[in-house]
């Protein structure tokens, strides 16, 4: 034992102030190594002043077209008009169309008749005192316009205003009371700074953030269902898909070992393609087989024209026209008798496209963990839809004809995929992830047409995990 | 004498500081300064010197990001030491995943006396220490150099208290026999040089 000790402490003392000059690039490489750090630093925060910046632009979508959807709401009384119930008895429609008409006559003058009352009203003239008789000269002239367009809405304009001018008062000593916004943000203030002590202190476990880029190409397709009287008049359902690419940002975040929550910006395509076939398929449209050239694959079908507006029946829904398409013929029968008296043919492709920006919620489970990751991924995107175009595509090229009517802003789709990610450095992965999608709801608001488009893509991007 | 003491302690504690905001001047006084010393430490730790050269320059990565870190309390010298030692260590532990031999054997140990050492240079030393076996050369350096208990060897290492003790003997083993045949070799050579 003693011999031990001693042995060591003849080579502690003989190497403690051991000394050797290492080589001269040593620092070179010692500098390189710390510059290639701060770099990867920058990235991170790069990448998560993107993501941010991301989900902002993700809330602020989802909330710009979740308004203009319910903007939309009050206009589906005038939609109703061409639905396909009314549109099976086109004798009646010429009584039908005159009175909603009238109704809406009615109710353009008052609105119009209001906002010149209340551009009286808030002259200067007007809001000094309570004698009417000072403004009414510029109110005269107010009403005077109005009346040249109604005369009768008068009486009920002027008792009105009177009401609104008694209210002004009162709505002026209410806000005297009004606490300042300075009061408010010092009681505030206690909570709001406990509130970013607990966020700033928030547990910091082995989870982490995934920043992924991908493109897919993918095939769209539907599964679709009619009422009887709309698919009486409808072109032949469509058997095509549409072949397209989409795309988008993901952002991931773990939350353990297996489990990451995902959310992104994805862009996709969906719709349907109705071809043209060699039979006439509307039986009852009344352009004749027979001037159909013989050679050639017809596109045919019904159409309703009415208030100047020419409307079809298609698979997604109701298309309206917003021109004639280019080498098509419509056959009008003037008589009118039964309930499909028009007609459009032309040769060529129907096709219906709804572009969508899809926000994800994902779940994914990582199956199997080992150089080549196997994941499982479901869960649901929030489908805005973005665009909304008919075409035709026949000898003079593809012509947008028009858009599909009663198609609802916000959709929900379920999307269910296997991923298999492949590391390429320490941070970057290559992913490939076939993917399926299915919309939960009917697109079309049309309670005749229940669309549900689908779309299978292999989605194959890059990821970045810090 | 250890250079950093001819500069005082204050004056070591701003070239620290600079070198954590990110001075490179700084920095590079701050590895003039202990590079030779701590490039001696990778050396005993290592299998040879381009391993060593590796280690002490992953080592100095750690100390430069991490120097925020450092709380002006102990020698400043041990900390980055300790930085060295774990770098080494981590890449031992990288390197040799698979040791599932447990050795607890026990070696004859040959006589030994000090004064033998004195006739050979440390170069040669660490040329020797450099050819042991991995583990005996980790659980030598950790005990005779850095002073760590056979428990904490163990720790440190993933391996028992036993196989620790039984590599320390081993080690020493080997080295006294080498040390004895260099020396022996010097014998004969001073003989035919007479």
């Amino acid at each position: 034992m003693k011999e031990d000790k001693n042995m060591d402490n003849a080579f502690r003392d003989k190497l403690e102030g051991f000394k050797a000059e290492p080589p001269a690039y040593l620092w070179d490489g010692i500098q390189g190594q710390l510059a290639a750090q701060r770099r990867k630093k920058r990235i991170a925060l790069y990448s998560w002043v993107s993501v941010a910046a991301l989900l902002v632009l993700a809330f602020l979508a989802g909330w710009y077209f979740n308004e203009s959807a319910e903007k939309q709401v009050p206009q589906m009384a005038e939609t109703e008009k061409v639905s396909p119930e009314e549109k099976s008895n086109i004798g009646e429609q010429g009584g039908i169309v005159p009175e909603k008409d009238n109704q809406q006559m009615d109710l353009e003058p008052v609105a119009s008749e209001q906002f010149l009352a209340e551009a009286g009203k808030r002259n200067p003239e007007t809001q000094q005192s309570e004698e009417v008789t000072s403004g009414s000269e510029v109110d005269e002239g107010n009403r005077m316009l109005a009346a040249a367009d109604l005369e009768f809405i008068q009486p009920i304009e002027i008792s009105e205003i009177k009401i609104l001018e008694g209210e002004q008062p009162t709505g002026l000593s209410v806000k005297s009371e009004l606490v300042s916004a300075n009061q408010i943000f010092t009681w505030d203030q206690p909570v709001m700074n406990r509130n970013e002590q607990q966020f700033s202190a928030a547990p910091k476990n082995k989870t982490g953030w995934k920043f992924g880029l991908n493109v897919s190409p993918g095939y769209s397709s539907y599964s679709a269902k009619h009422g009887s009287a709309y698919s009486s008049n409808m072109t032949r359902e469509a058997d095509n898909g549409n072949t397209n690419l989409s795309g988008g940002v993901s952002v991931q975040y773990k939350t353990g070992k297996r489990v990451s929550i995902e959310s992104g910006v994805y862009y996709a395509q969906n719709g349907q393609q109705t071809g043209s076939s060699p039979q006439l398929f509307g039986n009852r449209a009344q352009m004749d087989y027979a001037s159909a050239p013989v050679n050639k694959n017809y596109f045919n079908t019904a159409v309703t024209l009415a208030d100047n507006r020419m409307a079809m029946n298609s698979t997604a829904g109701v298309i309206d026209f917003e021109g004639v398409p280019k080498g098509a013929e419509i056959a009008a029968n003037l008589e009118s008798f039964g309930s499909y008296s028009n007609s459009l043919l032309t040769s060529g492709e129907l096709s219906q496209v709804f572009d969508f920006v899809e926000i994800p919620l994902y779940l994914r489970y990582l199956l199997f963990e080992s150089k080549m990751d196997v994941e499982l991924v479901g869960g649901v995107n929030a489908g805005l839809v973005v665009g909304n175009n008919a075409y035709i595509d026949n000898e003079y090229g593809v012509q947008n004809i028009g858009k599909t009517r009663d198609i609802s802003t916000v959709n929900v789709s379920g999307t269910v995929g296997v991923g298999l990610n492949y590391a390429v450095g320490k941070n970057l992965s290559l992913a490939v992830e076939p993917r399926f999608s299915y919309y939960l709801n009917s697109i079309n608001r049309n309670p005749e047409v229940d669309f549900r488009p689908y779309r299978v893509g292999v989605y194959t991007g890059l990821y970045y995990e810090f | 004498m250890k250079e950093h003491l001819k500069l005082g302690l204050e004056e070591l504690k701003d070239i620290i500081k600079q070198s954590a905001s990110g001075d490179v001047r700084a920095q590079e006084k701050l590895y003039r300064m202990f590079a030779p010393k701590m490039f001696g430490v990778c050396m005993r730790y290592a299998k040879d010197r381009t391993e060593a050269e590796d280690n002490l320059q992953d080592g100095f990565v750690n100390v430069f990001t991490n120097l925020k870190k450092f709380r002006h309390e102990g020698s400043f010298e041990g900390w980055v030491r300790r930085i060295m030692v774990n770098v080494s260590l981590s890449k031992y532990r990288k390197q040799h995943i698979l040791y599932p031999v447990e050795d607890v054997g026990k070696y004859e140990t040959q006589s030994f006396t000090g004064n033998i050492l004195e006739k050979i240079s440390a170069d040669e030393l660490i040329n020797l220490i450099q050819e042991l076996p991995p583990r005996y050369r980790m659980v030598f350096n950790l005990f005779v150099m850095e002073g760590l208990s056979h428990q904490e060897i163990g720790e440190a290492m993933k391996i028992t208290e036993g196989t620790s003790k039984s590599n320390l003997a081993r080690a020493r083993d080997i080295l006294k026999r080498k040390v004895e045949k260099l020396y022996g070799k010097r014998k004969t050579n001073a003989n035919y040089t007479a």
